[in-house]
């Protein structure tokens, strides 16, 4: 059974939207079938919005992508992934990044906006998203770590990966909207995108993406990465808006650590092109962030900057 | 019967000797301790810190306390107390957890604090103590450096720092910028190297020259470990398309560049590797010999 966590009033409101009937078809086949990928048609690869006003930029990285109504069909459930996992100042996507794309979604005529999450409530709460999300009128949606609330997902073309276990509730929504917060991680150097997927997926399953050897084996920092690639091939959100506005450097992905300040909001529909350009932030290259390279290999994205279109912009 | 000290309190059990290091309600003045602590230890640190649990892994983690501290303003503080497997592994862990420019706090010999923007880090003994605010103004940052201080005084382990941190040139080499390693992940977050495992990092130190240079020193065990990783390092390195301009400069020494165009050179000597990166090989080379001499006076 799954656990609808409501507390308080503000967050009850935020729920009276009520749960629908799951749509029919596959488990996550519309997130895994790159025809709907291919149907999103934006006129830039990665749209980069800098500026010291986080809601601003984030609205305007979506409208440089086309608009959110590009995005989220009218009556459909939108699905939201945020990064709560600690409450450190820069390693949480901002309230304000979350706030804007609710409204946009809600703009954009959506039904539901159903924020996705197994971490706890005083995660949400510790991190000021609960309210942000509950006031735009998205729902708050928090599993335990049951196995009933996931589902086993087979990985057919899994290098490191036969399956993974993802969140039942994922397979209700018609839209997935990831809303990572780029940043450093001691584990591979780099979290953006495509680790932020790793929400969706159990505890015990992501467990797995470390081995059981790792302090003496050779590959292990690769076998990281090879298995969030083989994740991604599995979940493909429909849009990606990564809060690059400020963030960790040092000791992520928990903090605390150096903060880093370009104040951007990064958008876009190719996952490896927008980790490719995260990663810049700082000064690291795509090319030496495995996880970017294999994704790039496999077919998921392009990491080349060069053959992107790319649009930057000040406000 | 004479009161125990805080830190003798291990023949209660490790939980009683961690909860011991918190400090109590209003010993920071204006601080209180908001709700009770949790612990973690072993491999249920990954529910903790998910996949930032590998780093303390690799050094040597035991288990966390962790409180938090409330003042009357509604402005809080989290302590994170590790306990590591021993005062090497606490000291390689608060020198991976550094800010690049924090503000070094004098504290004791056998004690090292930082200073950053809106956290603290700390070692004293097989500790190492985390203090983190949310915001960098004054109260909060006080907050830190007054909690920090009754956490180190509460700690009555005593030990030195790593000995192989003495074989860093000294002047020459920046205090903020010294490390100390026990593996491949911990070299990996400073610089990384491809692939990552290449120089199968045993014990490790590096420090900055003032021109932005990193010097690493490697030391193997048995010594005989040392001729084959510099060995396997040079077959791997000189046909990896990453490094361009490979040169064998000796037996015992090439250089080559990186990515960013940078020198890496890499000598042999004893049980030791020593790796220059951004230096040019005139420089590395006069560093090498600064290293050598101290080892010959060991």
């Amino acid at each position: 059974m799954n656990k609808m966590i409501n507390r308080r009033d503000f967050i009850r409101k935020s729920l009276k939207a009520g749960l629908s009937v799951a749509a029919a078809g596959p488990v996550l086949a519309r997130f895994s079938q790159t025809s709907l990928l291919a149907q999103v048609k934006v006129p830039v690869d990665v749209a980069a919005v800098s500026g010291s006003d986080y809601l601003k930029n984030t609205i305007k990285a979506v409208e440089t992508l086309g608009g959110m109504k590009r995005f989220v069909p009218k009556g459909s459930r939108v699905a939201l992934l945020p990064n709560v996992q600690s409450r450190n100042p820069g390693t949480f996507t901002k309230p304000e990044v979350l706030r804007a794309v609710v409204r946009m979604c809600r703009e954009a005529g959506a039904k539901e906006v159903n924020i996705l999450s197994w971490q706890p409530l005083k995660s949400w709460e510790d991190c000021g998203l609960s309210r942000p999300a509950a006031e735009e009128g998205a729902a708050l949606k928090l599993f335990d770590l049951k196995e009933e609330n996931f589902k086993k997902v087979p990985v057919p073309d899994g290098k490191n990966l036969r399956e993974v276990m993802i969140l039942n509730e994922l397979d209700r929504n018609d839209v997935l909207i990831n809303l990572p917060i780029t940043k450093d991680h001691a584990g591979n150097k780099f979290t953006g995108t495509m680790k932020n997927m790793m929400g969706l997926n159990s505890r015990p399953s992501n467990r797995t993406f470390h081995k059981e050897n790792w302090t003496t084996d050779t590959n292990a920092i690769e076998f990281l990465d090879q298995c969030i690639v083989d994740l991604n091939m599995v979940l493909k959100p429909t849009l990606n808006i990564v809060d690059a506005t400020e963030f960790i450097i040092s000791n992520g992905p928990m903090g605390p650590g150096d903060l880093h300040k370009p104040q951007k909001v990064v958008a876009g529909v190719d996952r490896v092109a927008v980790d490719a350009y995260c990663c810049t932030l700082w000064g690291l290259k795509a090319e030496n962030i495995f996880m970017i390279k294999q994704a790039d290999g496999q077919g998921l994205g392009r990491m080349s900057l060069a053959a992107l279109k790319v649009q930057e912009i000040k406000i | 019967m004479p009161a125990l000290h805080p830190a003798d309190k291990s023949a209660a059990g490790p939980q009683a000797e961690m909860k011991s290091l918190l400090p109590g309600t209003d010993q920071a003045p204006g601080w209180s301790a908001d709700d009770g602590p949790q612990e973690y230890s072993g491999e249920d640190l990954y529910a903790y810190i998910d996949g930032g649990a590998e780093i303390y892994q690799e050094y040597g983690f035991l288990r966390v306390i962790v409180q938090d501290y409330k003042n009357q303003s509604g402005q809080s503080i989290t302590a994170e107390i590790f306990a590591m497997k021993d005062p090497e592994a606490a000291y390689g862990m608060y020198s991976f957890k550094k800010s690049a420019s924090g503000q070094v706090l004098e504290w004791g010999q056998e004690s090292e604090a930082q200073l950053s923007d809106y956290y603290l880090n700390l070692w004293k003994g097989r500790y190492l103590a985390t203090l983190t605010g949310f915001n960098e103004d004054q109260t909060t940052r006080q907050g830190l450096v007054d909690l920090g201080r009754i956490i180190a005084g509460k700690i009555s382990e005593k030990a030195a720092k790593p000995s192989l941190l003495a074989l860093l040139p000294d002047p020459g080499v920046k205090k903020s910028g010294i490390k100390y390693y026990k593996g491949n992940l911990g070299l990996f977050n400073t610089y990384a190297f491809d692939p990552a495992s290449v120089f199968g990092v045993q014990e490790g130190v590096k420090g900055d020259d003032e021109k932005g240079g990193m010097l690493f020193v490697l030391k193997y065990s048995p010594s005989g470990k040392s001729r084959s990783q510099f060995e396997d390092a040079w077959k791997t390195f000189a046909k990896n398309v990453k490094y361009g301009q490979f040169r064998a400069l000796s037996n015992d020494l090439f250089s080559m560049k990186d990515g960013l165009g940078r020198t890496v050179t890499v000598s042999l000597f004893k049980a030791y590797l020593f790796i220059a990166v951004g230096m040019e090989s005139p420089a590395a080379e006069s560093s090498f010999r600064l290293v050598k001499t101290k080892i010959r006076q060991w």
